[in-house]
């Protein structure tokens, strides 16, 4: 199964617009934006997996684990912010001068923002039929087709590729590349070197795989009429309820509150982060 | 309707512009794609193309459509008008909605999330009605038989059933010229010749005015096909009604351009029947009755030639543990949803087993179980006697090897010699054998004058056989191949598998083909399984499995001409012979008495 592929249901999450949860997404990151200590970053991060797994009806544990796969980044950064941050509170001697409780703190923020975004995001697209999406911008944001469908062909073509990635990976450890797989602690060992190589050659089938339909795809889109008219119906039909401006809108509010009640400043938050 | 006149076209070269520049005089002929076509289709044919690989099918079916050069770049000359208007100046905006195209490959020409989306998308875009487009949509689905699919999403659909999305698509923009390039490569027999039917009857309820089909195999539409091209080189070299081509031509088709002639064609030919009549199997198995009641035999030297029956008489090499055992095997990708259910199986050392089965029922998650690919979630696989189901390390020992659908996916090495010598490199092979093997692997599969281009620069049977041979120069007991001929020509067809042949017959090696050819089962399998709903449901030889009408209709398979023919001549007949060969072998020895 793909990492962020759309899983059709009947939540609450489902039943949204898109924009609704464009908006929803955006309020979370600003709302992660304006915290800094990873306390209140974590409380916000796991309300937000509660909304996945309560409002979306989505695995708390897929969600969780997606998410982690997702945020690959977010690691480095505690490492990189607890060894250079220049903090006051020192609790061990690094490489580079101490290690301070300020500086795992702000790389934990960091770190734990990103995480919330990419679960946000993460809910949004596991809940939200690409369609309906490209309907939304070209109908209710007045964005034409053409870029519409350009962002919907972007979600269509990561599960795509998910899947093309699982298929040339397959066939490449068929050929002998990923013997660094062997529980043989000694052929791991042995495979080290060679794995930049392995990455290279396997990103470079990936592009090429990916190229590959490039041709055929641009035909079939032509030969269908993509873009010949100015005008197109849409055979879908796509209802907006109060529903999703409310969700979004109670999730303002409640930012918006919790600014107010902690006397924080939203733009001091993102210029400290920046 | 639609004609070209004087049509050229060459590639763009590597140096040049995507486009060539315009008044830039055209390169020579000799190395032009398409070489001066002139041809003219009216309303109410059915056309068919073949010809060799490369010969130039698809870039004429793309330059009908002006797709050529507006899309591919290069240079083209003369002209293509429909219905008098130029197509080549125009590019595909001139056409859209006149003219529908299916590729080859279907994984490419969809563009949208689900079945329903795919097929709506081109009458959204002409700005349809909602209700027409439900019309369409209704209809089109009907037709290409995927009214269940069609809440779907596309790319968890098996290879078959994206080919009908495909056109399915095409369909609902109902178009007055279909042009198709290779349909039905894809889908197992009776789903081929569904898509077909569904073509056909477009065509003759007047929906669809004209049809250009390119084909390799030609069987199951030449008795509705009112016209044949068979190109060569780029030029249309023949061009007539499609009986009185093969059977004048029949012999210099098959054995010198490598064009899958239909076996009844052979049939009819060897029988000296059809001649001036529609080739059909009510004529040629009547044609068979009479030969054998005057007492002539069947001229063998033509039939064997592309019948040898050898295949038959190379006993599995027993001695030892079975090559693959099986047992119990169960195996699914989400938990809930099973795709194999209690799979056993044993298969002898040296066996070329072939393992059929309608599109979606297992087979490649079967054969990807077997050569380690997967973790099965129930029973137990054996390899050469050893256990595999919870090892991975047997994939190291390069005993079990897999070519892929796809050669591409395979691919790892930037020259042709380097991949062939990438998977005993991993494997710690000395040098001096490296490169004693990799010779031997470029001459056996003519691969030589490759030695260091780039595996992506070559044609695709060329790729095809480079990716057997990325195994074979493994020396692997078992080799799984996923349809390793989808789309070859003749000639190429046959060069890979007599090498596999060899390889079973002299070196013991076990091979198990997942394959729809039931031609090509036929010819070469020593034995066939037949999956259906993630289980096995038969398995034994070929002639056995054409006699039971009820699980080859359960199982969407249908018997090879050759059976078709001697069922209806002698249906007394418990084994139907299943190749030309194998029933000219047979002939003598027939004394059934014939219907009255």
């Amino acid at each position: 199964m793909p990492l962020i592929e759309f899983e059709e249901g009947t939540s609450f999450m489902h039943k949204l617009d898109p924009l609704s949860k464009l908006g929803w997404s955006f309020v979370v990151l600003v709302w992660l934006l304006a915290m800094r200590d990873p306390v209140p970053v974590l409380a916000l991060g796991l309300l937000v997996i509660a909304v996945g797994r309560l409002g979306g009806g989505l695995s708390a544990i897929e969600l969780l684990l997606t998410t982690a796969k997702l945020s690959v980044i977010a690691l480095p950064i505690v490492l990189i912010q607890a060894l250079l941050y220049p903090g006051q509170t020192a609790l061990a001697a690094g490489p580079f001068g101490p290690i301070t409780r300020e500086g795992i703190s702000f790389g934990l923020a960091i770190a734990l923002r990103i995480v919330g975004v990419v679960a946000a995001s993460t809910i949004v697209f596991k809940t939200t039929d690409p369609r309906d999406l490209v309907y939304g911008l070209h109908r209710h944001l007045h964005i034409p087709y053409r870029f519409a469908y350009i962002i919907f062909a972007g979600l269509r073509f990561i599960p795509l590729m998910q899947y093309e990635a699982a298929t040339i990976r397959e066939a490449q450890t068929v050929r002998g590349v990923y013997l660094a797989r062997s529980p043989s602690l000694l052929d791991r060992l042995r495979a080290l070197p060679s794995k930049p190589l392995q990455w290279k050659t396997f990103l470079v089938m990936l592009i090429a795989n990916g190229l590959r339909h490039v041709p055929a795809s641009t035909i079939a889109l032509e030969v269908r009429g993509f873009g010949l008219h100015s005008h197109r119906t849409f055979y879908r039909e796509h209802r907006v309820d109060r529903r999703g401006p409310i969700f979004a809108l109670a999730w303002l509010a409640a930012m918006v509150a919790y600014l107010v009640l902690t006397g924080t400043s939203l733009m001091r938050s993102v210029q400290s982060t920046l | 309707m639609l004609e070209a006149e004087r049509l050229s076209y060459w590639f763009p070269s590597r140096a040049s512009t995507p486009v060539e520049p315009k008044g830039m005089e055209a390169p020579p002929i000799e190395r032009a794609a398409l070489k001066e076509i002139s041809v003219r289709f009216q309303p109410g044919e059915f056309v068919l193309v073949v010809g060799p690989s490369g010969c130039g099918k698809s870039t004429f079916i793309q330059a009908l459509l002006g797709v050529v050069p507006a899309l591919t770049g290069g240079t083209v000359a003369g002209r293509v008008r429909l219905d008098g208007e130029e197509v080549l100046a125009r590019g595909l905006a001139g056409v859209a909605g006149k003219v529908g195209l299916v590729l080859q490959d279907p994984e490419s020409q969809l563009t949208n999330l689900d079945v329903e989306g795919e097929v709506v998308f081109g009458p959204e875009n002409l700005g349809l009605p909602r209700e027409e487009i439900a019309r369409r949509l209704d209809w089109s689905l009907t037709v290409a038989g995927i009214g269940p699919l069609r809440n779907r999403f596309v790319y968890a659909l098996s290879g078959g059933q994206k080919q009908r999305v495909a056109i399915a698509a095409g369909l609902a923009m109902r178009p007055r010229v279909l042009l198709l390039d290779s349909p039905t490569s894809n889908l197992d027999p009776i789903g081929g010749e569904e898509t077909l039917k569904a073509i056909v009857d477009l065509w003759r309820g007047g929906a669809v005015e004209l049809i250009v089909m390119a084909a390799h195999k030609i069987d199951d539409v030449l008795p509705v096909a009112t016209r044949l091209l068979v190109m060569s080189e780029g030029r249309i070299i023949l061009d007539g009604p499609p009986e009185s081509i093969l059977t004048q031509h029949l012999l210099a088709l098959r054995d010198e351009l490598g064009i899958f002639v239909p076996e009844l064609c052979e049939l009819a030919v060897l029988l000296n029947a059809g001649q001036g009549q529609p080739i059909n199997v009510d004529g040629t198995a009547a044609a068979l009755r009479e030969r054998v009641r005057v007492g002539l035999a069947l001229p063998v030297e033509g039939a064997a030639s592309s019948t040898p029956t050898a295949a038959r008489q190379a006993l599995p090499l027993t001695g030892g543990p079975p090559a693959v055992e099986v047992a119990d095997l169960h195996f699914a990708y989400e938990p809930g949803l099973p795709v194999l259910n209690g799979v056993s199986l044993s298969i002898e050392r040296g066996q070329f087993v072939a393992l059929l089965g309608q599109n979606g029922t297992g087979k490649t998650t079967l054969a990807k179980n077997i050569a380690g690919l997967y973790r099965p979630t129930g029973g137990t696989i054996r390899v050469g006697g050893v256990e595999t189901t919870s090892s991975a390390t047997y994939l190291r020992s390069g005993k079990v090897g897999y070519v892929f659908q796809y050669p591409d996916h395979q691919f790892v090495a930037l020259t042709v010699a380097d991949e062939l010598a990438y998977g005993l490199r991993a494997r710690a092979i000395p040098e001096p054998e490296v490169a004693k093997r990799v010779a031997l692997m470029l001459e056996l599969f003519k691969l030589s004058a490759h030695r260091d281009a780039p595996p992506y620069g070559l044609s695709m049977g060329e790729k095809r056989r480079l990716s057997v041979a990325t195994m074979l120069v493994l020396r692997p007991d078992v080799l799984i191949l996923d349809e390793p001929t989808t789309g070859q020509d003749r000639h190429n067809t046959v060069a890979l598998m007599e090498v596999l042949r060899q390889e079973a017959r002299e070196r013991g090696m076990t091979i198990i083909q997942i394959t729809h050819d039931m031609e090509q089962a036929a010819e070469y399998a020593d034995r066939v399984m037949v999956m259906d709903g993630g289980r096995i449901v038969f398995d034994g030889t070929i002639e056995a499995l054409f006699a039971d009408a009820e699980l080859l209709e359960q199982c969407h398979l249908k018997p090879t001409p050759t059976s078709s023919v001697c069922r209806l001549a002698w249906p007394e007949l418990q084994m139907a012979p299943a190749t030309p060969g194998r029933l000219a072998q047979l002939l003598p020895s027939l004394t059934f008495p014939l219907p009255e």
